[in-house]
């Protein structure tokens, strides 16, 4: 009994692990058909300057992610994190659809690129 | 001067740490009680040197000295004091210095403790000198490649100040604490590889076991504080309202609580009825082993998470040859000296078996979130692309061993040493067992909705591990007062563990939360509740400035509450903050972040009503106090209480 147990909790973990694995690919691989269409992965890449439209007065947004060699026109509705703005890196989960626009479920931004960068130069630029 | 001071009384405790190496390694030979108080005088130096190379580091925040690289990308003149003192450990450098500044301090504790006996005396001096190993490795590493004194020429008029998102009175805490926890498992750790090397004759290897109860509880306590001190902090500061992501660095703090919660049951087990002596070194090993991990996790840069600062590699390697060699060695010296354990026939129902159950299902819940948290890194380093495990698998794994975990801890407080039997203990809970069911089925249906088989079992459990958790001490109370107390640590720990997981339950399932835009005037309905967006004011504060919106909420036409979160900006450089605003008691907590203006005169927010939240905190809080109670009642001073 103990082993049977023990066999079907471990189906059960090796199957949420298989269905939770979360990809990751940038625009030109998605572009390039690399991506999944039937489940969720995630895209990371720079939120293209100019590119940011909102549907006036609602959560709607709508913009253009991309890695330097492609470009992935992105839909999301919701609040977007702080760090997020147009020229930023960012990081956006969700799946692509038939026309190649990828709707994101869920936004972040990448945390300290501004805030602590490794090299000090910029700092005693500054000063 | 102040930097150069401090690396002076850095390098002064490396040595002392050295010789600490040296003394309990057995290389000077003294007698033994000479040896006691060379190396008593030893960690004193290691301490204090520790202590002084932070008041120095101090010093230069406080005084602004920006020719300090350490303080010029941490600091700023506009900076409050009491953040000019976090930031101390707001980074990378001064953080190590933290953890080997609070390792000195455990070992400067375990020292003084009278627990040691003449005969324990080298236990202790062995111990020690693990310790000051551990310490050793840690100082040479901050001085090779993170060393928070370097000086940096030009020097520049203005720092880059302290990241705002640790500029929040819950982080100034919660760095320090977790710390504490995390290396004070060094000394359960150390204890154990004692154990290994002094031992004699098999009667004496269970020694350790007694002494190393109360130094696990302690860490364990600072660990239990500091994961809910994150967990709030990220409640409240992160702007979205979640306690808990499954974040790699919350997994790297939750890994060794769990398998510190089974050492701390298994050293019972060790201690009373010298049993399981192997499992407690093993797990005192792992404990530790795991806190390295979580060190490198957080500190080497290599995950991209708030609590990553950005590093160079060379980093990340040193702490994965410091946690190979700890771990490793510990390792190959338990399978090397390990002695022979007395055997005895376990009964499936008692309570060391029991103990031992739930021991091996705390360690799958760790095992199985080490999988999901080191199972991305693994993939990359092999370069067979990028990829990360979903919360989804966490929150489904993570039940597999924690429900039946929580149904055998109500046995385990009903249970006996050797010799119950499974008649036994049915006879003795079924009134709770089915009081619980008939509770939870009514609460259920009559406060809340039913709202799957899922909840109606979280709810039963915790209401199990809750009163199977508080009768022993109740019924003990009236017949034996000193027995009563002695159950108190155990009663309220599993109390406090019931109202955590009732409050989870709850909250993930009768929560709701959803995001919306809203013009001035206009509300939204959150279950019972009607947020309205009364207006927006600009504020200024000591080094931000501020929009505030005015939220009001009502429930059936009473006012509520008035909320006020707000959207910070601390200089045109870094990106805004978001300050929620939030209305809690012990029932409910609302919550308003507040989003941006997204034109025609709307803001957008996120709104969240989250019954029974507080409980999530609440129980660890009076974990905590069992812990205390339980190192209390190990002292001279309760003897009284006879």
């Amino acid at each position: 009994m103990i082993l049977f147990g023990v066999s079907l909790a471990s189906f059960f973990v090796l199957k949420s692990f298989q269905e939770n694995l979360l990809y990751y690919f940038t625009p030109v691989q998605v572009q390039s058909g690399e991506a999944p269409i039937d489940r969720e992965f995630r895209m990371g890449g720079l939120v293209v300057p100019g590119s940011f439209k909102r549907e006036e007065g609602s959560l709607s947004v709508e913009f253009v992610m991309t890695d330097g060699g492609a470009s992935i026109r992105v839909k999301y509705t919701g609040l977007l994190p702080d760090l997020f703005k147009e020229g930023q890196g960012i990081i956006t989960r969700g799946r692509i659809n038939a026309s190649g626009v990828f709707s994101a479920i869920e936004v972040l931004a990448k945390h300290d690129e501004n805030y602590m960068p490794p090299k000090i130069q910029p700092l005693t630029e500054q000063a | 001067m102040s930097p150069e001071i401090g690396q002076l009384l850095l390098t002064l405790s490396m040595a002392a740490a050295f010789l600490q190496t040296l003394v309990g390694m057995g290389l000077i030979k003294l007698p033994l009680s000479l040896q006691d108080r060379l190396m008593m005088n030893l960690v004193a130096i290691h301490a204090i040197g520790l202590f002084s190379a932070m008041i120095c580091l101090g010093y230069s925040f406080i005084t602004d000295d920006f020719s300090v690289l350490y303080v010029a990308l941490n600091s700023h003149t506009d900076l409050p004091v009491q953040y000019k003192v976090a930031a101390i450990w707001g980074a990378h450098e001064g953080s190590l210095l933290l953890w080997v500044f609070l390792l000195s301090i455990w070992g400067l504790l375990l020292a003084l403790s009278k627990k040691f006996t003449q005969q324990t005396m080298d236990l202790k001096i062995k111990s020690l000198g693990f310790i000051g190993l551990i310490s050793l490795g840690f100082i040479v590493f901050i001085l090779y490649t993170s060393n928070p004194f370097e000086r940096l020429f030009p020097i520049p008029v203005q720092g880059r100040s302290l990241n705002p998102l640790l500029q929040d009175p819950a982080l100034v805490m919660h760095p320090p604490i977790l710390y504490a926890g995390y290396v004070g498992l060094a000394v359960p750790f150390s204890l154990a590889l004692a154990s290994l090397i002094t031992v004699k004759h098999e009667a004496l290897q269970y020694q350790w076991a007694g002494i190393a109860r109360v130094w696990t509880i302690a860490p364990w306590l600072f660990l239990t504080g500091g994961i809910a001190l994150g967990s709030w902090w990220a409640y409240y500061e992160l702007g979205w309202g979640g306690w808990w992501f499954w974040d790699p660095v919350e997994n790297a703090s939750l890994m060794p609580w769990l398998t510190a919660t089974a050492l701390v049951h298994s050293l019972i087990v060790t201690d009373q009825m010298r049993l399981f002596n192997a499992m407690s070194i093993l797990l005192a090993i792992i404990s530790f082993s795991l806190s390295l991990l979580g060190t490198f996790l957080v500190r080497s840069g290599i995950l991209i998470s708030v609590h990553s600062f950005a590093s160079d590699p060379t980093r990340g390697m040193f702490i994965l040859m410091l946690l190979g060699f700890f771990t490793g060695g510990a390792l190959i010296l338990y399978s090397l000296r390990l002695k022979k354990e007395r055997r005895l026939k376990l009964k499936i129902f008692s309570r060391e078996s029991l103990l031992l159950l739930n021991n091996v299902f705390l360690c799958t819940a760790a095992g199985l979130i080490l999988i999901g948290t080191l199972y991305p890194l693994l993939i990359e380093v092999f370069d067979a692309g990028k990829l990360s495990v979903g919360p989804p698998y966490f929150n489904f794994v993570f039940l597999i061993p924690f429900l039946p975990m929580l149904f055998f801890m109500g046995w385990g407080a009903f249970s006996s040493w050797q010799d119950s039997e499974l008649k036994d203990l049915i006879s003795r809970t079924k009134w709770i067992f089915l009081s619980v069911i008939l509770l939870s089925i009514f609460v259920t249906f009559a406060v809340y909705n039913y709202a799957g088989l899922l909840t109606l079992v979280g709810i039963t459990l915790a209401g199990w591990t809750i009163l199977t958790g508080a009768t022993p001490f109740f019924k003990n109370l009236k017949l034996d007062r000193r027995n009563a107390l002695k159950l108190l640590p155990m009663s309220l720990a599993h109390v406090g563990l019931g109202l955590t997981v009732l409050g989870i339950t709850v909250t993930s399932t009768y929560g709701i939360t959803f995001d919306k835009s809203l013009q001035f005037g206009q509300s939204a309905q959150v279950g019972n509740y009607e947020f309205k967006l009364i207006g927006i004011t600009d504020k200024n504060g000591p080094n931000y400035s501020a929009k505030v919106a005015e939220v009001e909420i009502t429930s059936n036409d009473n006012r509520v509450a008035i909320i006020y979160p707000e959207k910070r900006t601390y200089d045109q450089n870094s990106p805004a903050l978001t300050e929620a605003g939030i209305e809690s008691n012990l029932g409910r907590d609302l919550f308003v972040a507040l989003g941006e203006d997204v034109g025609n005169q709307s803001w957008s927010l996120h709104l969240q009503y989250k019954p029974l939240l507080r409980l999530i905190w609440l129980g660890p809080f009076i974990m905590i106090l069992g812990g205390l109670f339980r190192i209390y009642l190990s002292k001279p001073l309760a003897r009284k209480l006879d």
